[in-house]
């Protein structure tokens, strides 16, 4: 997990950016405050004729009814030069009220594919749900896969691409799910982002407590100490237990 | 000076020119030539007419008259027709010769006139040891050649092929090789010395005489006379010697009936087998009926009468082509299906794998709460990038430019 200003790594749970200290309130100040309304397929730039979208609207059909639960949804514009594709997305998913969507469509579960004809490029934004389903060699594997077609400038076929792999890898990972729970996926999507990534450790000191369960979500997110690491040697060693936090305890519980 | 120097050369050259010669050879007395003799002295003294060598040496020859050497009268002193001198007279006929002999008159008769010498020594009779070597014993070879009338690699050949066809037929072949002129002696009968020999062995004794394959025979055993008719073995000896007469060396001759003897025996030995099977014990005249239609050779006249007998010859029954025919569209049948099978396996995979992900029942993932992060209350700033800008001032293609999970 990345911040969408800087792209430096930020934990799952920080409430901003250690390093630029970005937030959403920072969002809210630059694109605004309100909630908006968008279309499923907001197509700002004008780029889809009236055929194109019948085939694409029917290709995001096809996948809400496979997926009941996800929202998919499309950008497409022309952005100024100091917006950000993340910052859109991230504000986007987090003010913008989908056309059409259900209830049952929050936007956590939202998959929005953004795509700036200026700078000519094209991005995938996930809601919390949606990032913990799809990685992030998955989403940029659905994005290479439609390159061809974005370079001939065929994007409604590029687009039908993107959500289709999309939607295989949503699939794959619900057959996953009914094998699994989806706590351990969620770990197992912590852990190996946060390894991949090399999150920095919590500044703040471990709170010592004895007793009770390990928690083997624990890992890098385990609060610790900047300089000693914590770890179930140390525990052993030390007959001590670190804390979970607050969130862990929450997330086990649930 | 030069003009006179010319002038000179100009005199002088008739006179060079008158004063040369050519160097001519110079013919030498009559005494002194060498005298030759007839022949070199190679010739026996016995075939040069009397006096012919003294008339070699004599002046006559040398100044040039022809002089004819043979029998004195032959010739009439360079006139008159020899022929006519030679047939006249018997006092001038050629030592040697029989007075009966001569011809009579006319454009031949020189040829004729020629001496009955006999160039090859005749074969002694087959009598004594030589009679022994023939008939004393069964022949242990199959090639009975104690003359060696065959050259040797003839003879290897043959005798390698009839050992062949012995291993690959019933019938085994015993060739004897007689000289031309040599005969049987009267006392020798060959059927009774091959039922002697062989027995109810079943093989085929074959005299050959050299250079005179009609004069050639071919003996069987008595069953077999039994069971088939006389124009069988005819016929099988009329093919024989149709081969046999083919060519003109004897060693060819012999060989060329032997192979074609094989194959005789080879189509007999079928027909036989086959009558046999069929009656369970062989019936005089049955087969014979099969193999004795007039004009027709043993093999074509099986292929009509007896067709399974050609299983592995150039010609299939129907039955068997259709049994082929039906194996080949088996294993074809097998081998389409296969392919139909392989090409709907491709093609289902390929529509499984190109078919859309939307198609299927709905999948409902578990809800799970997770904590916000920056301040997001439904995303976190996950956020994968792609820029598809291929033109110089863009971004690298295939890169990612901005990664936000």
């Amino acid at each position: 997990m990345k911040c969408p200003s800087c792209l430096r790594p930020v934990d799952h749970e920080a409430v901003s950016c250690y390093s630029c200290g970005y937030s959403f309130a920072e969002t809210m100040e630059k694109f605004g405050g309100n909630r908006v309304e968008m279309s499923r397929i907001h197509d700002a730039a004008h780029c889809f004729r009236k055929g194109e979208l019948d085939d694409l609207n029917q290709v995001l059909d096809s996948l809400e009814l496979r997926f009941p639960q996800m929202l998919f949804c499309l950008y497409l514009g022309e952005l100024p030069e100091n917006i950000s594709m993340s910052e859109l997305g991230f504000w986007l998913l987090n003010r913008a009220q989908v056309k059409g969507a259900e209830y049952a469509r929050p936007n956590d579960n939202a998959v929005l594919v953004l795509m700036d004809m200026q700078s000519r490029q094209v991005g995938l934004s996930l809601g919390y749900l949606a990032e913990m389903l799809v990685t992030e060699e998955e989403a940029y594997r659905s994005l290479i896969a439609a390159r061809p077609h974005l370079v001939n400038g065929e994007y409604a076929p590029a687009m039908s691409q993107i959500f289709n792999r999309l939607g295989k890898v949503l699939a794959r990972k619900a057959r996953l799910l009914k094998k699994m729970p989806i706590e351990k996926l969620v770990r197992e999507r912590l852990q190996t982002s946060g390894g991949r990534l090399d999150l920095p450790r919590h500044h703040q000191p471990p709170s010592l407590r004895t007793g009770g369960q390990e928690n083997p979500a624990a890992g890098h997110m385990e609060p610790m100490s900047p300089i000693r690491k914590a770890s179930p040697q140390r525990e052993k060693r030390e007959g001590i237990r670190f804390a979970e936090p607050e969130s862990r305890i929450a997330l086990k519980s649930a | 000076m030069k003009v006179r120097l010319a002038i000179g050369i100009l005199l002088l050259l008739p006179g060079l020119c008158l004063g040369a010669s050519v160097d001519m050879p110079e013919w030498n007395e009559a005494g002194e030539a060498e005298e030759y003799r007839l022949g070199g002295g190679l010739w026996p003294s016995g075939l040069l007419p009397e006096g012919a060598e003294e008339d070699a040496g004599s002046e006559g020859s040398v100044n040039g008259d022809l002089t004819f050497i043979g029998p004195e009268d032959s010739v009439a002193a360079g006139d008159g027709d020899p022929y006519e001198s030679t047939a006249g007279s018997g006092a001038g006929a050629i030592p040697g010769l029989a007075d009966d002999t001569v011809p009579e008159a006319g454009p031949d008769a020189i040829a004729e006139a020629v001496p009955d010498a006999e160039a090859v020594e005749s074969l002694p009779p087959i009598e004594g040891e030589l009679r022994n070597w023939y008939f004393e014993v069964a022949p242990s070879d199959f090639l009975v050649d104690p003359q060696r009338l065959l050259t040797e690699q003839k003879s290897n050949d043959l005798r390698r092929f009839l050992q062949y066809h012995s291993e690959e037929s019933k019938f085994h072949i015993y060739v004897m090789v007689f000289g031309q002129n040599q005969e049987i002696p009267d006392d020798i009968d060959l059927e009774s010395l091959h039922g002697e020999w062989f027995g109810e062995n079943p093989a085929v004794l074959m005299s050959y005489h050299y250079e005179d394959p009609e004069n050639f025979a071919l003996v069987y055993n008595a069953s077999v006379r039994e069971i088939f008719e006389p124009e069988v073995f005819e016929r099988i000896r009329q093919n024989c010697l149709r081969e046999g007469t083919s060519t003109e060396n004897a060693p060819d001759q012999v060989e060329e009936m032997a192979v074609e003897l094989s194959l005789q025996l080879y189509w007999m030995t079928r027909l036989l087998e086959r009558q046999l099977s069929e009656s369970g014990e062989h019936e005089p005249g049955t087969a014979v009926a099969l193999a004795t239609k007039s004009g027709v050779d043993v093999p074509e006249l099986l292929r009509e009468d007896a067709p399974d007998l050609f299983a592995t010859t150039s010609g299939m029954s129907k039955e068997e082509w259709l049994s082929l025919a039906s194996r080949w569209g088996i294993v074809l049948g097998v081998l389409l299906a296969a392919f139909l099978a392989m090409a709907l396996i491709t093609r289902l995979a390929a529509w499984w794998s190109q078919r859309e992900a939307t198609v299927g029942k709905p999948l409902v993932f578990p809800d799970i709460e997770i904590p916000p992060r920056l301040g997001g209350e439904f995303s976190g700033g996950a956020f994968v990038s792609m820029s598809f800008d291929i033109s110089e001032g863009g971004a690298t293609a295939g890169g990612r430019s901005q990664l936000g999970l």
